[in-house]
């Protein structure tokens, strides 16, 4: 019965193998993997249809040999071959199994996503991902051809009789379109611990570097990131700019610095008992129970950044920048309160007749200058920051679900000296304390959840196939509040004649106040179009040294299309 | 009252003292010997004496770590960070990459040790399966048609590089010119089931997975598949000629110096040369280098001519750029 069974199974390897043409064409077309199952398969098979066989007849007895099995006996190296072969295709399989394994533990990982292109050595110690930004924006400013809101002039409470010729950045106000963002940039990971970042950025028809950093990550609770980056001071600047919720920052954004060159030493700590948050290259993530952020820079400025060419300090006084920011209820159980964070943040320097951290403040949504550290003309005084420079800013966000909310409050302390120029000079110092706050709540209609990293659609744009993307409606508040002290009016020559050596209040307003409303479309991960309206009320920046009027009320509606990976 | 105090205060000391002792005897130092897959047995055993004579010769308790992979794997993992304090290596080849890689070693390592700095050899010989069914005998046999052949990929192999470069000595000796050799090379690997990507992996297809007719392995490799398998499954044929494969071994004298590990490393190979490391090599089928012990042993190490990589090669370097390279010999003779 041996034989007879050695006979069945020869043959039908033998047919498998090549005997049947159109066997072997399917098995060309199959893969080596597909050809040794169906071996092995067809050979289990029959190996069970003998053993029932034999069950069946168990009285055959193999000693008189029937014309099969002296067929078989004289085919046994035939069989002993097609074995070989079997066991040959076996191993190398096997083999091939191995090098693709061992392969692919060896190739770098390539990985094209929403999170641009990235690649991965084999051990994951080292990443490289190219990432970029595209945003073209849009203004539209309405009813701009005339001052709307006409209010008394500062110390007086009669209003003027006529309009004036002429409001700075108050009528006429042109519609724009700009590319606000063109930026492509790497970022990765060096020997698992070394990060590092370069963001050129080609918006705004200029060149400016945004990030040049490198972050030694080595301990998770103390980092030390070095170059240019953005400052732990105001949280919606920390927020990126592609992950926020309006095209433009509220107030509080514009006391605070935005990108310097220094170094920073950071870290973060989990709740006790729960595993760290970790993942991405940003030294100011703190997505984890508490987080700090202590750091020297060389000081740019409310509003400012530095700039290419000024990535050198210009004098020995620098900025200390510390913030601490926590998520008190993370992991707590109480669902409501897990996405609440608060912090506070602050910074001091004592600067010396420093001019280039006077940086102009601009209206949130329009963007229009509206407090100009700039004198020209009859006016015109030596103006620099001297002395101490402090800013706080308590700041705190709530995400819940598809609801959103963000408040923030600064304070920036400045002391400032005006030399007048010309005849006579004299030199004044007095500290500015400027305030600015603001509030604002998103909510997404569509039901995805909000974070700080903003919004992932669930299903991205296809509405053929019924898939809109994700739809967040917003709204804010925001007001920034212009010390007084800074407009007074020091006369000219100790005479009645109005001279303001700190700001003029007919080119600077006291009080700007916001509201917005928004609508944000996100077509996928990456694709976005936003659009706000904002209202903003001011107090002062208008008319004449004489005559100070109020700036006309801005409206603007603005769009933006965005490309972010 | 103060006799009581001081009995006890000595006692505590003394316990310090033997506790400080047993720590100290724990592991004074350690070395790491960064090793090719069949020297495994070879240095588990060589380990344990070479730890007793440092004890002895130093007062030192050495712990000694042993790391196996496939040759050239090996040498990379040193040159990319792992800490050898040593390495005893398949090829020369290899051990040459820590000094034209990442100059861990001196430019002269091989003139550092007697022998070229092995010290011990090896060969390619033949395993065949009980009663040797296909007569195999010599080189000649291995090109017949019909006959499976079992090597690993010279490609990826040290072993492997060994057996092709002593299938082309032979072919080269025996027909007389290079394009003969090359002729014969290709008919050997034509008669080649499966190209293992390393020794062992060659071993397992021929024993375990029962393919081909011939294994080529190296002489303890071999020998160990008999002690390991089963002397009455497989025969070991010694062909005529067969090259003199020469594992080498050096310091790593950058990772040494920083560990501080110099004499002992030094003395760790050294000490492979002296007649209790040679008898340990020949006991685990390596061919010693001392004459006195090879004589012992000579029942077990067949005689056969055995030519050097230097003499019929030109060297390593020579002999992986002619034939392992991209489009060298192999990849013009071999096709998948």
């Amino acid at each position: 019965m041996k034989n007879h069974k050695l006979l069945i199974i020869a043959a039908t390897v033998s047919g498998l193998l090549g005997v049947q043409p159109h066997v072997a064409e399917a098995a060309k077309k199959s893969s080596k993997d597909a050809q040794i199952a169906a071996l092995v398969r067809r050979l289990e098979i029959l190996e069970q249809r003998l053993a029932v066989d034999e069950a069946k007849e168990p009285g055959k007895s193999l000693s008189a040999k029937s014309p099969t099995s002296k067929l078989a006996e004289a085919d046994a190296p035939a069989i002993k071959q097609l074995d070989q072969k079997v066991k040959i295709l076996e191993r190398k399989l096997e083999l091939e199994h191995e090098v693709a394994a061992d392969t692919a533990k060896k190739a770098s990982k390539e990985d094209m996503g929403p999170e641009g292109l990235r690649l991965t050595s084999p051990d994951g110690d080292h990443t490289i991902r190219l990432h970029a930004a595209l945003q073209a924006d849009a203004k539209f400013f309405m009813d701009d051809n005339a001052p709307t809101t006409i209010t008394p002039t500062a110390g007086s409470s009669s209003y003027p009789s006529t309009l004036p010729g002429a409001l700075p950045n108050g009528i006429n106000l042109a519609d724009t379109f700009q590319l606000k963002q063109a930026r492509i940039g790497v970022q990765g990971t060096l020997f698992k611990y070394f990060d590092f970042n370069v963001l050129p950025d080609w918006g705004k028809g200029a060149t400016l570097l945004q990030y040049a950093y490198l972050d030694v990550r080595y301990l998770p609770y103390a980092s030390l990131s070095i170059g240019k980056q953005k400052t732990p001071l105001s949280l919606e600047r920390i927020q990126g700019d592609s992950d926020g919720t309006f095209l433009e920052r509220g107030y509080p954004t514009q006391l605070a610095s935005n990108r310097d060159v220094g170094v920073m030493l950071h870290g973060s700590f989990a709740k006790p008992g729960e595993q760290r948050i970790t993942g991405g290259i940003n030294p100011l993530d703190s997505r984890n129970f508490f987080n700090y952020q202590l750091g020297v820079f060389n000081g740019s400025g409310d509003n400012g950044t530095a700039s290419n060419m000024n990535d050198t300090a210009n004098q020995d006084n620098k900025d200390f920048i510390g913030r601490i920011f926590a998520h008190p209820f993370q992991k707590s159980g109480i669902a409501p309160l897990e996405g609440l964070g608060l912090g506070v943040a602050g910074s001091y320097s004592n600067l010396n007749q420093s001019t280039t951290v006077l940086n102009n403040l601009v209206s949130a949504n329009g963007q229009n200058t509206i407090v100009n550290y700039s004198l020209p003309g009859a006016n015109a005084a030596f103006l620099s920051a001297d002395g101490a420079h402090y800013r706080v800013y308590p700041q705190l966000y709530w995400y819940y679900g598809p609801f959103g909310l963000m408040g923030e409050y600064a304070l920036s302390s400045q002391r400032l000296q005006a030399t007048k120029v010309g005849a006579n000079p004299q030199t004044r110092h007095i500290t500015e304390n400027n305030q600015a706050w603001q509030v604002w709540a998103s909510y997404v209609l569509t039901g995805e959840d909000v974070t700080f990293q903003g919004v992932r659609p669930r299903k991205p744009f296809d509405p053929f196939n019924g898939n809109w993307g994700a739809l967040q409606f917003t709204a804010r508040y925001t007001e920034l509040d212009i010390d007084n002290s800074v407009y007074e009016n020091q006369g000219i020559n100790n005479t009645a004649a109005n001279r303001f050596v700190f700001l003029d209040p007919s080119k600077s307003i006291t009080q700007a106040t916001g509201w917005a409303l928004g609508i944000n479309w996100y077509l996928n991960r990456n694709v976005l179009v936003r659009s706000d309206y904002e209202q903003t009320y001011f107090q002062g920046g208008s008319g004449t040294a004489t005559n100070v009027l109020s700036r006309q009320m801005e409206k603007v509606f603005s769009t933006r299309f965005q490309v972010s990976f | 009252m103060k006799t009581f105090f001081y009995t006890h205060f000595l006692k505590l000391l003394l316990t310090i003292a033997l506790i400080s002792m047993a720590t100290a005897q724990a592991a004074d130092v350690n070395l790491l010997n960064v090793s090719y897959d069949p020297t495994r047995e070879l240095y588990q055993e060589y380990n344990t004496a070479f730890a007793k004579h440092w004890k002895e010769k130093s007062g030192q308790t050495v712990e000694i770590q042993q790391s196996h992979g496939g040759s050239g794997k090996q040498a990379r993992a040193v040159i990319d960070g792992l800490d050898a304090d040593v390495v005893t290596l398949a090829l020369a080849y290899d051990v040459d990459q820590l000094y034209q890689k990442a100059k861990l070693i001196p430019e002269n390592w091989q003139t550092l040790l007697p022998n070229n700095s092995a010290p011990y050899t090896s060969t390619a010989v033949f395993l065949v399966r009980a009663g040797n069914p296909k007569g195999i005998k010599d080189w000649d046999d291995l090109i017949k048609s019909g006959v499976s052949v079992v090597t690993p990929n010279p490609k990826t192999s040290g072993g492997a590089r060994w057996n092709y470069l002593a299938a082309y000595g032979y072919a080269l000796k025996k027909y007389g010119s290079d394009d003969a050799a090359k002729d014969f090379l290709k008919k050997l690997f034509k008669n080649v089931a499966v190209l293992d990507t390393g020794a062992r992996g060659s071993t397992v297809s021929f024993v375990e997975r029962e393919i081909g007719d011939v294994l080529i392995a190296w002489e303890n490799e071999a020998y160990l598949s008999l002690k390991e398998y089963g002397a009455d499954k497989y025969e070991v044929i010694v062909p005529s000629v067969s090259i003199l494969a020469e594992p080498t071994v050096a310091v790593v004298d950058k990772v040494a110096n920083k560990h501080g590990t110099e004499k002992l490393a030094k003395e760790y190979l050294e000490h492979l040369y002296s007649k209790e490391g040679q008898e340990i090599a020949a006991k685990n089928f390596y061919r010693p280098r001392d004459t006195e012990v090879l004589a012992k042993y000579s029942k077990q190490f067949k005689n056969l001519n055995l030519f050097t990589i230097d003499e019929v090669f030109g060297g390593w370097n020579k002999a992986q750029t002619t034939h392992f390279a991209d489009g060298g010999v192999f990849d013009q003779i071999y096709t998948p």
